[in-house]
């Protein structure tokens, strides 16, 4: 038994942040002294703005996590706590921080904790009992009724019950059926699946083997995008180990019931993640969403029936068969249930992967969880759902996450994402961001979807470009509305999502934009001015020897002045200058002249 | 098996159906029409276009009814206000990107919207007597027009954009004549009888033109004209070296011969009444044009030697004798100024000089009219006015006129000229002729005043002709203020048809069709045609300026047979094949779609006309797959397919090669028969010299004929289209025993049937082998003897 065990948080957010680095010198050390230590990876731990985290668990059980471990960090943490046994107070990510104490870890329970490529510590931690349970103790229908007295909804967007979707498969007629994973996780800047399966790959695999067994499935598909090769390696581990132990395969545990899983790398299209698109993709064909009816309940991959589930709702069928249904749907509101994981990001104290229970109220997750924002701005908005949700202002903060009450606000619970926004971030730029996003992932099918969006994000430059006329937001309105009622997939049904909340929560931005040229955030190049603040400028030329375009004229020690013809508005000047002496303004530029 | 029966509200209608059954089969049996692009009853349903949308109570949003089934207890609502508006704005926003012209810029230009692509092309494969039959669809007078014509067509031909227009005009003359000088001219056919009447006061060009297609639907017409002979300022405004009389006479016979009653020298208010011919006719028609002079009103223009343009010309050509000075001034920059002044140097004159009060850029005269007189020495100065005119006796003495600038537009657009102070000058002359613009009298239609407006002009509908009076409808340049000759045809023509809607007790309405055109989303630009070759126009022959000077012969000469061809070979072809079969078209009238209501980026594409027989404008593909689908789904092949995303999304023949070298297309022709616009169409080949193709596609109305394929022995449903006696296509049939499948052979290997019977067969070299009775049966397959 070591002395002492050292975790390092290994999803892609600690690599990034350089954990391989302190996973060495620990590595090291343990070599050196190999009956005191031993070293060990693990997923995401969770608070990923103090990325590399590294926690020490002494013998007597007590656990330190400490956060930012650069290379002079860690040759502390062996100096000081390994061979002083002094812990390093100022270092620590302390527990009791309302990071940790606001949230409640069903699906990233292990995540943090185990080895994700150690099968024998998934084990330890129950796992595999669930599978076992349903395969000897329940009937594929008792299953289902677990699954359905557990209130779990699909944690892929649309929140669809589980149980019963699972039933339908289930109730289907065919000889041959599919179970697939959705782990093509296309938002921009959401995560979460891509930790889950970095960091407790097994889970997500007995969920689905689970599910199989639930719809009588003997084929299984997991759809991983392809820039998740850690995933997609640890995914790979995992299947190996639970097919050399027979859970996985012919005849698992020799229940009879078989099960083959087969891994899919996918190329990347947002609009694959689209159940009836990813199908397209796994048979070989153009991704692209086909009409539903038939659902892939009676019609899916190969014309069988196939259910597909999110990664994180697989995630979460071990737990619920570990302690009940309804012990489950103890936790959460009354039609949200269980727990939801955000990626919670932007200009957030404290961000990373956390995992709240559903009725969490937005403030407590981004104030207390997250700490509030950064260099303590404003509160501006929050972003969820990503290009299919809405941005929720400052008023609307009490709203408790779950389905309905999200969907109520305008934006949707989605995948997700949540990206924090303070003062500094323009709306409607934001609104054209999410936008030119859905635009360029329109699998080009729908007339609304493919040349719509184009319109309408056609409009927003106009607008952030100082173009806009007040027509121009009746125009968004009106196409907005007919996109979200005659598309064929959720691309283009949500795809009018962000501009229709920054209309609602933000038009006096809009206005601003189109009526006083004016950006209040001061974001959009076209409304800006650059300007040198006499009274602060000291004619130090700084500014003049960054600014590319040698739009900075002065000489030393004299007053500069910026040249608004030559300036590209890159802000170069601003960063450098140590004085203020740069100021933006916005609102002062005439119509007429902004091109 | 019976089918379940389930009960439904449709409507408003409740309805029993069998389950199972898309809505929009549902609305088909109850003759609701629900427009659809990208539905195909030989496919699966899609859903792409989004255009076929209903409600559904109970429903997330809209669904397409072309997938979505029909449910016991069903709520359904196919046409209420929010279905169509949506519908309509799906429409908009295909037609936003969808870049093509319906009809040509010369079609459109041209004031009786003569389809001038359809017979340049004919022309070109050498269709003449087609192509004749095509102009007189729109104007009765193509010999005349081919001569005098100012050929707005001509100025808006996107030809400008490359190197010159195509010489449209010419080429009307060219057929026309062809006709009209063969012995055995064109006569139109008739509907029956009506026994309906119709009076035309005024044997012009409206008048003529009216009781052209009046006659040919059966309604028993009679003209009455005020001159001698009917042709009004064609006859008796245009001076005979441009309208040779023979032409003008023969044409209008052309016109008359149908059954028309002829009464000249009838004059309203002298010799009939208006209120009179009420009573006699089922309806009446004026055209009785704008005959009267401008005056200069400046001192001393009541001398006889100052004369009235129209009035010159029309003694003139009436062969009457008229005085005329050495040295004449033409006041005025109209054509009547620039035949007034030829005429005069034709006349003897020796010096004659056009003044006119604005620049060249302004003149209304038609710019090859101006060359021509100033080639054959008239002097034409710019931006000065008549002030007044000075007599000594009985002769003239001189011109007073002062310089002129230009100053603010005016309501025409055009910038308005005024006087330079102290800049008058004098210039001598013997005889000064005024043309600075015509009015009706209407005087004789004092008597009906509701018909008039308070300046004493009649004021009748622009597009209808109808007046204030019920029954009474007018035409030509009474209607419209002088004006060109086919615009007072066009008017004929627009009358007659208000005389057929009112004899029918419907109100006389202006049809109108939606037109997709480029300029309204993306101007087109002489860039678009960087890779079209540049060909020079052909020249006509004319009369030198020396030879034609002095005499009244006709100095353009016409085109021949290869000229006509070579020329009309040079029109791009700017209106798209499918004109008379978009969908697309048709459903943007019937939902009143704007193309430019949600204007943005537009999608260029070049047009791909590498493949033998079908040509491909990805600018005008509304991405509903049929073709992809149809190509993989029925044929099994998949030569066609999607590429990019978003807005970009384009469909391309595999590895977006060229059609023409995609390798696994077996030319069957289904992608076109799928295509619900024009961005797949088949290159008719009617103009085939030595069984290969030349010449143009032309969009043309077609009849169909239902038969079978005769190629091989499946004998697959088809249908035979014709235009006149010209195969132009076969197309697919959905019935047995192909269900809409077609091979190569029988879609687009028929271009022989066109070939005339005397013309040589060829060898599979391409060499004319020997006619003979049995090589032609044998190539039938029937076996001879030797
Ligand atoms: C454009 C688009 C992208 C999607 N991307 C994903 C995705 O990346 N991952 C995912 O699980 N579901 C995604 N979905 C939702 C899936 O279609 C489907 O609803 C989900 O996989 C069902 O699983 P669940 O019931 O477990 O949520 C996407 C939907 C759309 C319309
Ligand atoms: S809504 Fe958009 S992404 Fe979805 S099927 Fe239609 S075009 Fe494709
Ligand atoms: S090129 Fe042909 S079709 Fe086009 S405008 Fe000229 S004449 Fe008409
Ligand atoms: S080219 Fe193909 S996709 Fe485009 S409109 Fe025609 S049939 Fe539809
Ligand atoms: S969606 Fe029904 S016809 Fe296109």
């Amino acid at each position: 038994m070591p002395e002492y065990e050292i975790i390092i948080g290994f999803g892609s957010c600690g690599i990034a942040a350089g954990a391989r680095r302190a996973f060495d010198i620990f590595a090291e050390e343990a070599e050196k002294s190999s009956a005191k230590i031993s070293v060990k990876p693990t997923g995401c731990i969770g608070a990923c703005h103090r990325e590399p985290l590294v926690g020490v668990r002494e013998s007597d059980g007590k656990q330190y996590l400490y956060g930012e471990v650069d290379e002079k960090r860690a040759g502390e943490i062996i100096n000081r706590h390994i061979h002083g046994g002094e812990v390093i107070r100022d270092w620590l990510v302390k527990p009791d921080y309302p990071y940790f104490t606001k949230q409640k870890k069903i699906v990233l329970a292990n995540s943090g904790i185990i080895d994700p490529e150690n099968m024998d510590e998934y084990i330890k931690v129950k796992g595999y009992k669930a599978l076992k349970k349903v395969l000897f103790e329940m009937t594929p229908e008792e299953l289902i009724e677990d699954i359905k007295a557990s209130g779990l909804r699909g944690r892929g967007g649309a929140g669809f019950p589980t149980g019963l979707k699972w039933g339908f498969a289930r109730n289907s007629m065919g000889d041959k059926k599919y179970m697939i994973c959705n782990a093509d996780e296309g938002d921009p800047g959401a995560f979460m699946d891509r930790s889950v399966l970095e960091g407790d790959p097994h889970a997500v695999l007995e969920g689905m083997i689970i599910g199989a067994y639930a719809i009588g499935a003997d084929e299984g598909f997991i759809y991983v995008r392809a820039e998740y090769p850690l995933a997609i390696k640890r995914l790979n581990i995992a299947i190996a180990q639970a097919k050399a132990k027979g859970l996985l395969g012919d005849s698992i545990m020799n229940s009879g019931f078989s099960f083959n899983v087969h891994i899919k790398e996918g190329a990347g299209a947002f609009v694959c993640g689209e159940e009836t698109a990813l199908m397209a993709s796994i048979e070989g064909k153009r991704g692209m969403p086909r009409l539903r009816p038939p659902y892939p309940a009676v019609k899916g991959l190969w014309g069988a029936p196939t259910n597909i589930n999110n990664v994180e709702t697989l995630a979460n069928v071990p737990a619920i068969i570990r302690m009940g249904g309804h012990v489950y749907a103890e936790t959460g509101t009354e039609k949200s249930k269980g727990t939801k994981v955000f990626a919670l990001a932007g200009k957030i104290k404290r961000g990373g992967m956390v995992e709240v229970p559903m009725g969490t109220t937005l403030r407590e997750v981004i104030f207390d969880i997250g700490g509030g924002i950064q260099g303590d701005k404003k509160f501006r908005a929050v972003q969820l759902g990503g290009p299919s949700g809405g941005c929720i202002p400052g008023s609307l903060l009490d709203t408790p996450v779950d389905y309905d009450s999200l969907t109520s606000t305008g934006a949707i619970m989605g995948s997700g994402g949540m990206v924090v926004m303070d003062e500094s971030t323009c709306m409607v730029d934001v609104a054209r961001f999410f936008l030119s996003f859905t635009q360029n992932e329109s699998c080009g099918k729908c007339t609304f979807c493919r040349i719509g969006t184009k319109r309408m994000l056609e409009i927003l430059e106009r607008i952030t470009m100082g173009h806009g006329g007040m027509e121009d937001i009746d125009k968004l309105e009106e196409l907005a509305v007919k996109i979200k009622v005659a598309s064929l997939c959720a691309l283009g049904q949500t795809a009018p999502n962000p501009v229709l909340t920054t209309l609602k929560y933000f038009r006096e931005e809009y206005e601003d934009h189109i009526l006083r040229k004016k950006c209040p955030a001061k974001k959009c190049k076209a409304l800006i001015r650059f300007k040198v603040v006499p009274e602060n400028c000291t004619g130090c030329t700084l500014c003049v020897r960054v600014c590319p375009t040698g739009s900075v004229h002065g000489e030393r020690r004299q007053i500069h002045e910026i040249d608004p013809d030559l300036c590209i508005k890159c802000g170069l000047c601003e960063e450098a200058c140590h004085f203020d002496a740069i100021e933006i303004t916005t609102g002062d530029i005439k119509a007429g002249v902004i091109s | 098996m019976s089918k379940k029966q389930v009960s439904i509200d449709f409507d408003g209608r409740k309805l029993i159906v069998p389950e199972g059954k898309t809505i929009l089969d549902v609305a088909e049996e109850q003759g609701i029409k629900i427009p659809t692009l990208c539905h195909d009853s030989r496919l699966e349903p899609y859903g792409s276009c989004w255009v076929c949308i209903v409600e559904v109570e109970g429903a997330r949003g809209f669904v397409p009814s072309c997938a979505t089934k029909v449910r016991g207890g069903m709520v359904i609502y196919s046409g209420n206000e929010n279905v169509k508006s949506a519908r309509k704005m799906a429409l908009e926003l295909i037609l936003s990107n969808h870049y093509g012209d319906c009809k040509p810029p010369c079609t459109l230009t041209c004031p009786s919207n003569i389809d001038i692509q359809g017979y340049v092309g004919l022309i070109a494969d050498r269709k003449f007597a087609e192509a004749l039959k095509l102009i007189k669809k729109d104007n009765p007078f193509p010999s005349v027009c081919g001569r005098v014509c100012p050929r707005p067509c001509e100025d808006a031909c996107r030809r400008n954009l490359v190197d010159e227009p195509v010489a449209i005009d010419w080429l009307k003359r060219y057929t026309a004549d062809l006709d009209l000088f063969s012995g055995k001219s064109y006569d139109p056919p008739l509907t029956p009888k009506t026994g309906r009447r119709a009076a035309i006061i005024g044997g012009g060009p409206a008048g003529l033109s009216a009781a052209y297609y009046l006659v040919q639907a059966g309604i028993d017409v009679t003209v009455f004209e005020g001159m001698e002979k009917a042709g009004g300022m064609l006859r008796y405004g245009i001076p005979d070296y441009r309208m040779p009389r023979d032409v003008l006479d023969l044409e209008i016979n052309t016109i008359l011969r149908l059954g028309i009653e002829l009464k000249t020298n009838m004059r309203l208010g002298r010799d009939m009444e208006l209120s009179d011919l009420k009573k006699d006719y089922d309806a009446v028609i004026l055209a009785i044009g704008a005959w009267k002079s401008r005056n200069l009103r400046v001192a001393g223009e009541n001398h006889r030697d100052v004369l009235s343009g129209i009035e010159f010309l029309r003694d003139i050509t009436m062969g009457k004798d008229v005085r005329i000075g050495k040295r004449v001034a033409v006041i005025g920059g109209g054509n009547t100024a620039i035949d007034a002044a030829r005429t005069s140097l034709r006349l003897g004159a020796a010096e004659v000089s056009i003044f006119y009060r604005r620049t060249r850029n302004e003149m209304p005269a038609h710019h090859t009219e101006i060359d021509d007189a100033i080639a054959e020495g008239i002097d034409i100065r710019y931006l000065v006015a008549p002030v007044a005119v000075e007599a000594d006796g009985d002769s003239l003495k001189s011109i007073e006129l002062v310089k002129m600038e230009l100053g603010e537009r005016d309501a025409s657009g055009r910038r308005r000229p005024v006087p330079v102070e102290g800049s008058n000058f004098k210039a001598p002359v013997d005889t000064v002729i005024s043309a600075i613009g015509q009015y009706a009298d209407s005087l004789p239609l004092e008597v009906m005043e509701e018909l008039l407006d308070k300046r004493g002009y009649l004021k009748g509908d622009e597009y209808t002709g109808a007046t204030a009076v019920e029954g009474v409808f007018a035409a030509g340049d009474l209607l419209t203020g002088p004006s060109i000759a086919i615009r007072a045809i066009a008017g004929g023509k627009y009358a007659a048809r208000s005389v057929l809607q009112y004899l029918k007790g419907k109100t006389p309405e202006h049809q109108t069709e939606f037109l997709s055109k480029k300029d309204d989303l993306l101007p087109v630009v002489s860039d678009d045609f960087k890779d079209e070759n540049r060909i020079p126009g052909e020249k006509m022959k004319t009369l030198s300026p020396e030879e034609r000077k002095h005499s009244f012969k006709e100095i353009e000469l016409g085109f021949t047979e290869e000229q006509a061809v070579r020329e009309a070979g040079r029109c791009l072809e700017c209106g798209c094949q499918d004109l008379y079969e978009c969908k697309l078209k048709e459903y943007a009238r019937d939902y009143n779609a704007v193309a430019a209501r949600f204007l943005g980026e537009v999608k260029k594409h070049p047009v791909d006309i590498s493949h033998p027989f079908i040509a491909r404008e990805p600018s005008k593909c509304i991405l509903c797959a049929r073709c992809i689908r149809i190509c993989l789904e029925v044929q099994g092949i998949g030569a066609l397919g999607y590429m990019y995303r978003g807005f970009s999304s384009l469909v391309v023949p595999s590895f977006d090669v060229p059609f023409g070298e995609e390798q696994t297309c077996i030319s069957c022709g289904q992608c076109v028969s799928a295509c619900p616009v024009g961005a797949l169409t088949e290159k008719i080949q009617l103009g085939v010299k030595n069984g290969i193709s030349i010449g143009k596609t032309v969009p043309l109305k077609e009849r169909v004929e239902e038969g079978y394929c005769s190629r091989c022995s499946v004998g697959c449903s088809v249908e035979y289209r014709y235009h006149g006696p010209l195969l132009t296509r076969i197309t697919d049939r959905n019935e047995a025993v192909n269900y809409g499948k077609m091979c190569k052979k029988g879609r687009f290997e028929q271009s022989f049937l066109n070939i005339p019977v005397s013309e040589k067969p060829i060898d599979a070299n391409g060499n004319s082998i020997e006619f003979s009775l049995s090589c032609r049966l044998k190539s039938t397959g029937i076996p001879v003897k030797e």
